[in-house]
């Protein structure tokens, strides 16, 4: 109840992030003989907004385009079209001092914690990087110091400063991104995977992690991800792309508990339940994830949908508002 | 911006360690590299201290004791003008030593440059790539006989010649390096901070590209040492009142039956030069791998 | 002491180490399994514990040097794995025991069609002509539901998805009629959906074939819809061995018990219990496997350790009739 009640309480305020029908085709390069040029449309019309202080989740599987999206709103690619509004303004389009300007109020923590440290840099120098860049603490004393504290932030010792990141653990490395994320006290954090490389119990640790920061700093997270269990522990809202669209979004508790999407039910269905009295009787859903070359016509799911009906395969659903705050795309749901 | 600056100072001392670490973890496993090392240690030596080695003038013409053997008041013997092949081959080893160290430091600085820029900045690529393949077709050995056809054989035509030809290679050395770099996660991450351009290139992608930039500019190295040695042996190259060891083959090939040793000396110290020197490009390719940096 | 059919393969006190630059690792300490005619056992643990390296021991695919397996034995069918000279393991990999792997792209040879690959398993092993072998392969690429049998024989792998690749690493695998397959985190490079899939395919297969399985995994999900036993390990020991359903309902290592907790799952909404905001976490790290403690590995983490368990390390136990703990505080942790 409490998250609904926080829910309308920011309902008025302006989202902090609004992705307008965000595109990102990538032009694949035009093959001898051939007359037409391929795109893979990776990202194919999101419309979405974070609000402040909540986690919204963007599950698929891999190729749905979730992670091109948290790319493409970190402006690490080019969006093909579309906008991307951050705190009020468009950043889509911006490029140099002013789109750095804008950088600093979102900040990114990425899958892989052994490749996203730069190998031959120190962790202080790592964390202090961002404060550096931006020239929020003057002498490089003061810089170190910050990165010290920092680290005691994210649980680790301001000693680790001097050490590389191959000293440390995957835990602990990732615990180093985060303590550079936060370092700008940005208010959005885009968590690409940010937990999928890791064991579980180090998973739990960060996880908790992740929540007490947004306490504590009143952060917003898209947290992209594909394990389901972890996006119904974190999320406030969750939304599930297949082939580069949404195709459901709801708050957290209405889309696991009344998923209405096919493809939502079929990948809830999928995930393994850790108990081994619940007995499994669940719909396996049949094929592959079609090639985002050449997406089947109308409705992408309907090559796997144990529903789809012949306009499926024509007409391609728009996300429509079936009940308040709760989007599907599908003709029949 | 000095705590970077900073924490480099500090790596620059825990480097140093680990440098010293892994020599002695060389030696154990890879004498060959220590003993390459120190052959190349030993000719550098005795080419920057030649003149205090000996005190004839290598140029000093003495038509009484040409072509002696080598022994007695000549140790290396005399050569058919009767000069000190001692005092020709140490010095000449420095014209040896400075056309490879000069040739490889041209060619490392211009092609980090230039594969810096294509590698990071794909607009530029195909120009810088194209140009490189140009210059690549250019045969090294024409270049340098067509630049002492219009001007005069001298030491430096012979290192722009060679530094020329060689830096299309590193140019698209480094551009591969720099590729695979520039789509780490880590550039993402610095890129999220605001870090700018420069900074990209200079904190994470070039100390990255350092340790096979290293190991190729040692095999510039030597490859520059024997085109020289073949550039003054055609005469293309080093002028001939300065000794070097090309051309010092190149003056002694007709006395090879009856005095073997002009030619023999300085061609030994050659190939000992190029294989000490392609000794240590080996190991330092083994002891740059990083793979093995992360077990060390 | 528990009845069943009889065992197929044994392991006793299984230790291998690795020579590394930074000095040996020792990877497995003391590992014993036992696995019945068609039984599935998941081996269970965090990357890093040598589920993979006691795995691949069995069928010798370690490459020595680095590897040294120091003592143990497996026996298999009378005989001992590790004594074997290597042409009669070469005559049980793939025919009697087989593998499969967690990413198929690097299992399959790119330049050999599907249906050639597996064909030459068949022919290696099994008696009779191409065609019988042929014959076989397509069979097998029919059992595994890959559609349009024909055309996908003459593909190569790279044609394949993920998932499909997969099926055929399986097709593969069951190609001779294993007794045993091992199967190293079949699932782990696939997405959901295909996930759910392939472990169907492979119960349901195991179910046709009678085939034990050796499942090692980290995702306990799979191990509670695919196991009947489950040997859980920490830093080169198992540390608890139970029927899966106990593992889950009773399990009685401290490590298990935390394991299990910290599992973030999906939030059973009917029975309306509370969610814990915070999950539950193992304080700590993983000892380092150079220079592993005597004690108890998990000591250092566990909220039981007691003086016992820093000065010596607690055999694997019998508890109950099919339950085996390896620790010292195993009743009063129960």
């Amino acid at each position: 109840m409490t998250g609904h009640a926080k829910e309308a309480r920011t309902e008025g305020e302006p989202p902090l992030l609004e992705l307008t029908d965000l595109k990102v085709h990538f032009q694949l390069k035009k093959e001898l003989f051939q007359t037409t040029k391929h795109a893979v449309k990776a990202v194919d019309g999101v419309s979405l907004s974070v609000r402040r202080s909540e986690t919204l989740s963007i599950v698929g599987e891999s190729g749905c385009g979730k992670s091109t999206m948290g790319r493409a709103i970190l402006r690490l690619v080019d969006p093909t079209a579309g906008t991307i509004k951050l705190d009020g303004a468009d950043i889509s389009r911006l490029s140099g001092k002013r789109l750095w300007q804008h950088r600093r109020k979102m900040q990114a923590v990425f899958q892989d914690p052994f490749a996203s440290l730069s190998p031959r840099m120190k962790v202080g120098a790592i964390i202090a990087e961002p404060l550096v860049n931006y020239g929020t603490v003057t002498g490089r004393k003061a810089a170190l110091s910050r990165a010290a504290e920092l680290l005691e932030v994210v649980g680790l010792k301001g000693e680790h400063a001097s050490k590389f990141p191959h000293e440390f653990s995957g835990g602990q490395r990732q615990r180093i991104g985060i303590a550079r994320a936060i370092a700008l006290n940005p208010d959005l954090i885009i968590c690409d995977e940010a937990v999928s490389a890791l064991d579980v119990s180090v998973q739990a640790q960060i996880i908790n992690l992740l929540m007490d920061l947004q306490d504590e700093f009143k952060l917003s997270y898209l947290f992209i991800a594909h394990d389901l269990a972890v996006v119904d522990h974190i999320s406030t809202r969750v939304a599930v792309m297949y082939l580069g669209r949404i195709v459901e979004l709801a708050h957290r508790d209405t889309l696991f508990d009344t998923p209405k999407h096919p493809y939502t039910e079929a990948l809830l269905a999928a995930v393994p339940t850790p108990d081994p009295s619940i007995s499994s009787a669940k719909a396996v859903l049949s094929g592959d994830v079609p090639s985002p070359i050449n997406p089947p016509p109308g409705c992408h799911f309907n090559t796997r949908c144990p529903y789809a009906e012949d306009r499926c395969r024509i007409e391609s659903p728009v996300l429509r508002e079936i009940a308040p705050h709760h989007f599907v795309s599908c003709h029949y749901r | 911006m000095s705590i970077i600056g900073d924490v480099k100072r500090l790596d620059l001392v825990t480097r140093l360690d680990w440098i010293g670490t892994a020599v002695r973890v060389q030696f154990g496993r890879n004498p060959s590299l220590v003993l390459g090392g120190a052959l190349f240690v030993l000719l550098v030596l005795v080419s920057v201290f030649a003149p205090l080695l000996t005190d004839s003038d290598p140029r000093r013409i003495n038509g009484i004791v040409r072509l002696t053997s080598p022994g007695g008041d000549f140790l290396f013997g005399t050569d058919n003008l009767g000069r000190d092949m001692f005092a020709r081959t140490f010095f000449g080893g420095r014209i040896s030593l400075i056309v490879g160290v000069s040739v490889a430091l041209i060619a490392s600085i211009a092609g980090l440059f230039f594969g810096l820029i294509a590698g990071y900045f794909r607009r530029l690529d195909s120009i810088i790539m194209r140009v490189m393949d140009g210059i690549m077709a250019i045969p090294g050995i024409l270049l340098a006989i067509a630049l002492v056809a219009v001007t005069r054989p001298s030491v430096g035509n012979v290192i722009m010649a060679i530094a020329v030809t060689e830096i299309p290679r590193v140019v698209r050395l480094v551009r591969s390096v720099v590729l695979t770099l520039r789509e780490q996660p880590y550039v993402d991450a610095a890129t999220s901070v605001g870090t700018s351009t420069i900074g990209i290139l200079h904190r994470h992608i070039l100390p990255n590209a350092m340790a096979p930039l290293i190991v190729q500019a040692t095999f510039i190295c030597a490859a520059a040492v024997i085109t020289e040695a073949y550039l003054s042996f055609l005469g293309a190259g080093t002028p001939s009142e300065i000794p070097s060891w090309g051309n010092m083959m190149a003056e002694g090939r007709i006395y090879f039956l009856t005095a073997p040793w002009i030619v023999l000396i300085p061609g030994g110290f050659l190939a000992a030069m190029v294989l000490s020197i392609n000794i240590v490009g080996d190991g330092l390719r083994d002891m740059l791998d990083p793979r093995m940096t992360k077990e060390l | 002491m528990r009845q069943g059919p009889p065992p197929i393969l044994e392991m006793r006190d299984l230790a291998v180490r690795f020579s590394t630059e930074a000095g040996p690792v020792y990877a497995v300490n003391g590992v014993s399994l036992t696995l019945r005619e068609g039984e599935t056992l998941a081996l269970v643990g965090e990357s890093g514990c040598g589920k993979s390296v006691t795995a691949l021991s069995i069928l010798r695919l370690l490459k020595s040097p680095p590897a040294l397996t120091t003592q143990g034995t497996i026996s298999y069918n009378g005989s001992d794995l590790l004594a074997l000279p290597e042409a009669k393991i070469r005559s049980i990999r793939g025919n009697e025991v087989s593998m499969i792997f967690q990413e198929p792209m690097t299992s399959l040879n790119p330049v050999l069609t599907i249906g050639r690959q597996i064909t030459e398993v068949v022919a290696k092993h099994r008696p009779g002509n191409r065609k019988q072998a042929r014959d076989r392969a397509l069979h097998m690429l029919d059992m595994v539901k890959i559609p349009d049998v024909v055309r996908r024989y003459a593909e190569y792998p790279h044609q394949l998805s993920g998932g499909m690749r997969q099926r055929v690493m399986i097709a593969m695998a069951l190609a001779c009629d294993p007794k045993l397959l091992i199967a190293d985190e079949p699932t782990t490079a696939l997405d959901v959906t295909i996930q759910a899939q392939i472990m169907e395919l492979l119960l349901r297969l195991k179910e046709e074939t009678g085939t034990a399985i050796l499942l090692i995994t980290h995702d306990l999900g799979v191990v509670a819809e695919a196991a009947q036993r489950v040997a859980v390990m920490y830093a080169g020991r198992i540390i608890e061995e139970a029927p899966v359903a106990e593992i889950f309902a009773d399990a009685k290592h401290p490590y298990t018990r935390g394991l299990l907790a910290s599992i973030p799952r999906i939030h059973n909404r009917h029975t309306g219990s509370a969610r814990p905001r915070r999950l539950p976490e193992i304080p700590g790290v993983v000892p380092s496997m150079t220079d592993p403690p005597i004690a108890c590995q998990f000591a250092a983490r566990c909220p039981l350790a007691a003086a016992q368990c820093r000065e010596s390390a607690p055999p694997l136990r019998p508890m109950l009739s099919n339950h085996a703990v390896a620790c010292w505080n195993a009743e009063t942790a129960a």
